[in-house]
């Protein structure tokens, strides 16, 4: 009988505790799959205050120094849209794709995102994203013609605009800085290279090579896709078609292209693995890279270098010019490409509610287009802006004296139409430059070869 | 006949009242275990049913899944280079890492399992490698590999040997990746401590007094008693190794020249650079299968070569 009585007692605290757990779960289960409601979700009380303040939360890659200009950016939008709060969701580089891809996919993702140009036509081709058109149609105070063509045209698909851009998707591959100092230390009068021919006699000049590897470089032309891309409009070449129906990368500029590389990275660094061993412990923005350490001459660098310069080693001698193009070539000159690999934009999920849509437009539009929050942001690193009358400022000026050479490679940057599948292309082309490099192919046979399946991509 | 089936009437009043009970205790274990079972349920068991089903789909993880039956399977199996290029990169990895990595920690273990002062200072020094993080590790390792000023590069050169470009030349950046896995060794290091610490001391006194030796004694009683423990750690290491991922992604990105770039490494590419979820479910349901076959397999063949008495 007792046996009895605890068996129905157990199976009633049993009984009990499942329920009890079910409920727990449900109801656990519920909030985390609902969208929170915008209250809920800001960072400190202020916010939940407030139930009607729509809160943006700012996801993007602004990191190190720039995570106070942000800041600064957000308490100046919140004073002049007090109802409205931007929360800074900076986020590491590191599986910084992964990240951004599991936040988009969740059913409450961030209401502002940045991410780059092929990100935004993938994400826009899936609709995924909300095209921002009607909105800046419907605010008398944007005028998309302040913006570089190029960086404009970066951030529509298919007739619709996603963004507005910022930082400059151009700026980065047009430029090349030279190493003053080290002419100056080897007592030669410095100059700068316009062609390829003129930088294969200068790096030749200058490159040190012992048994270990290099000790100082001339130049290095890059060994991947993304300087292959580079040189190749500096050779009069194009990735795709006109039409977009058909890759061009290996036309006989391309070819071109690829063997003027191999060669310059065989005959005058020793080789590719010369040139990686070269940059292993220096690759990131840091006082480690050859640059920063004399011992690189010719850099080829995207247009945040002076704020990094600034930082790192303000007392620096350096000169500019534009990349150089193939001598050999009459229609060839010097050109940076826009849009290929990065050009940033902020997109608005679809998974942001309506009635949210607006606020978090409010704060692209100050990112990308206000002069006191875009073209502030770019002059606080000293990098241009992708609005043209911000790169008129004087501030420019008096922080770097090749200025206009900065604005004429703007000028000069041709926006690379791509397509969603761009990412899947390129690293067809990484393979081939990667096995022209290494020997494995010849660069024609290499570049013809990639091109069947970069086609069938297509 | 009649008897006996008399003698089950008569018992199953109380088989009834077992059975109840032990079914009531049951649901309170499961109560117990529910927060596990929840988050296997959700985090696990979900995702793989989804895994398989998206396998046949083309999916960007976001949008509608379009079916496409088989080929995602074919499409890796004839006629993605990179993926027979990452199998036998992996292939390269496991075949080196599991078996090096397992005698590197069974041989550590016995060192520390002998009894010497500041026993317990050497098992935390040699188990703190596997406490570091992965990024921390990996950047360490990145200038113990450099060829001009690596630490590696001046041993070998002190030995007169001459330096080898680790992470540049692709015939030496899989050795690279596989020393640099072996200093995690850390854990399987503990089991087979734990494991040496179970064998009773008097076979070995027993041993001795029949005149056996250090060697003899490792052969004879150490090994044989210790294969349940290599067992196990030969199926977590093979599991581990065949997932190995963070590594190559950090130090090498896959390079040069394609050189390390694991099975793992070219299903995230897939998945999170092409965003190609389902052809990236494909690699992980065929990596899935493979790795399922070969524990099976070890399995059936551990009662050759294990002793359980």
């Amino acid at each position: 009988m007792k046996k009895s009585a605890y068996a129905t007692t157990l199976s009633r605290y049993g009984r009990l505790s499942v329920l009890l757990l079910i409920l727990v779960l449900v109801m656990t289960g519920c909030t985390a799959v609902a969208p929170a409601p915008a209250a809920d979700t800001g960072a400190g009380g202020e916010t939940a205050a407030s139930a009607d303040t729509p809160n943006v939360r700012f996801w993007n890659h602004w990191g190190a120094a720039r995570v106070e200009l942000v800041d600064q950016m957000i308490a100046d939008f919140e004073e002049v849209h007090p109802d409205i709060t931007v929360e800074n969701l900076g986020q590491p580089w590191e599986r910084r794709q992964e990240n951004m891809f599991t936040a988009l996919a969740s059913n409450d993702p961030p209401e502002v995102v940045m991410a780059t140009r092929s990100e935004i036509l993938q994400l826009a081709d899936d609709g995924l994203i909300v095209p921002i058109t009607s909105m800046v149609e419907a605010d008398d105070d944007v005028d998309l013609g302040k913006f570089y063509d190029a960086e404009i045209n970066n951030m529509r698909w298919e007739g619709e605009l996603y963004s507005m851009p910022m930082p400059t998707g151009g700026g980065i591959t047009g430029i090349m800085l030279v190493n003053v100092d080290m002419f100056n230390e080897a007592g030669v009068e410095p100059w700068v290279p316009e062609t390829w021919q003129e930088l294969e006699d200068l790096a030749r000049e200058f490159t040190v090579i012992d048994d270990r590897g290099i000790v100082q470089i001339g130049a290095n032309v890059g060994t991947g896709a993304g300087a292959f891309f580079a040189w190749l409009y500096t050779n009069d070449g194009q990735i795709y078609s006109d039409d977009l129906r058909s890759v061009a990368f290996n036309s006989p500029e391309g070819v071109e292209t690829l063997t003027w590389m191999v060669n310059f990275t065989n005959d005058i660094n020793g080789g590719i693995q010369n040139v990686l061993d070269f940059y292993i412990t220096g690759q990131e923005a840091n006082e480690t890279q050859p640059w920063y350490n004399d011992v690189e001459l010719v850099n080829f660098p995207n247009v945040s270098i002076f704020f990094h310069m600034a930082t790192l080693k303000p007392d620096l001698d350096w000169d500019l010019g534009l990349r150089p193009y193939n001598g050999n070539n009459d229609a060839a000159e010097s050109h940076g490409i826009s849009g290929e690999e990065f050009g940033w934009g902020y997109v608005i999920p679809a998974g942001v509610p309506e009635e949210k849509q607006q606020a978090a437009y409010e704060w692209v539009k100050k990112i990308t287009y206000d002069m006191d929050g875009a073209c502030w942001f770019m002059q606080q690193q000293s990098r241009p802006s992708p609005l043209k009358e911000c790169n008129e400022d004087q501030m420019y000026y008096d922080v770097n004296p090749k200025w206009d050479l900065v604005r004429d490679s703007l000028e000069r940057d041709v926006s690379v139409d791509i397509l969603p599948i761009h990412n899947r292309v390129r690293d067809v082309v990484e393979q081939a430059v990667q096995a022209a490099m290494f020997g494995e192919k010849k660069p024609g046979r290499s570049i013809e070869r990639c091109c069947r399946p970069g086609q069938r991509h297509h | 006949m009649a008897s006996s089936q008399l003698d089950v009437e008569r018992v199953s009043p109380a088989r009834s009242t077992s059975t109840r009970k032990i079914k009531w205790s049951n649901w309170l274990g499961y109560v117990f275990i529910a927060p596990w079972l929840v988050s296997f349920l959700f985090f696990d068991a979900i995702p793989i049913v989804s895994g398989f089903y998206h396998s046949f789909t083309k999916w960007n993880a976001m949008g509608e899944a379009k079916w496409l039956g088989l080929a995602n399977y074919e499409e890796a199996l004839t006629r993605d280079p990179l993926f027979w290029k990452s199998v036998s990169n992996s292939l390269y990895f496991i075949g080196a890492s599991v078996p090096l990595g397992i005698i590197l920690a069974f041989f550590l273990a016995l060192l520390l399992n002998a009894n010497i002062r500041g026993q317990g200072a050497y098992r935390t020094i040699y188990y703190l490698p596997s406490v570091v993080p992965t990024v921390a590790a990996v950047i360490v390792w990145i200038f113990i590999f450099e060829t001009r000023r690596g630490i590696l590069n001046w041993g070998l050169e002190l030995v007169g040997l001459p330096p080898v470009r680790w992470l540049s030349n692709p015939d030496a950046a899989m050795p690279a990746l596989i020393i640099m896995s072996l200093w995690g060794f850390g854990a399987t290091m503990i089991i087979f401590l734990a494991g040496l610490q179970g064998i009773p001391t008097e076979l070995y006194e027993a041993a001795e007094v029949d005149g056996a030796r250090l060697v003899q004694k490792l052969w004879k009683i150490t090994v044989p008693l210790m294969t349940p423990t290599i067992f196990f750690t030969l199926i977590m290491n093979l599991v581990a190794a065949f997932q190995a991922f963070n590594n190559a992604f950090i130090m090498t990105g896959g390079g040069p020249n394609n050189a390390t770039l694991l099975y793992m490494l070219h299903l995230y590419n897939n998945a999170f650079s092409f965003f190609r979820m389902g052809y990236a479910s494909a690699m992980a349901v065929m990596l899935f299968i493979v790795v399922f076959g070969i524990t099976v397999f070890v399995y059936r063949t551990s009662d050759r070569w294990v002793y359980y008495s």
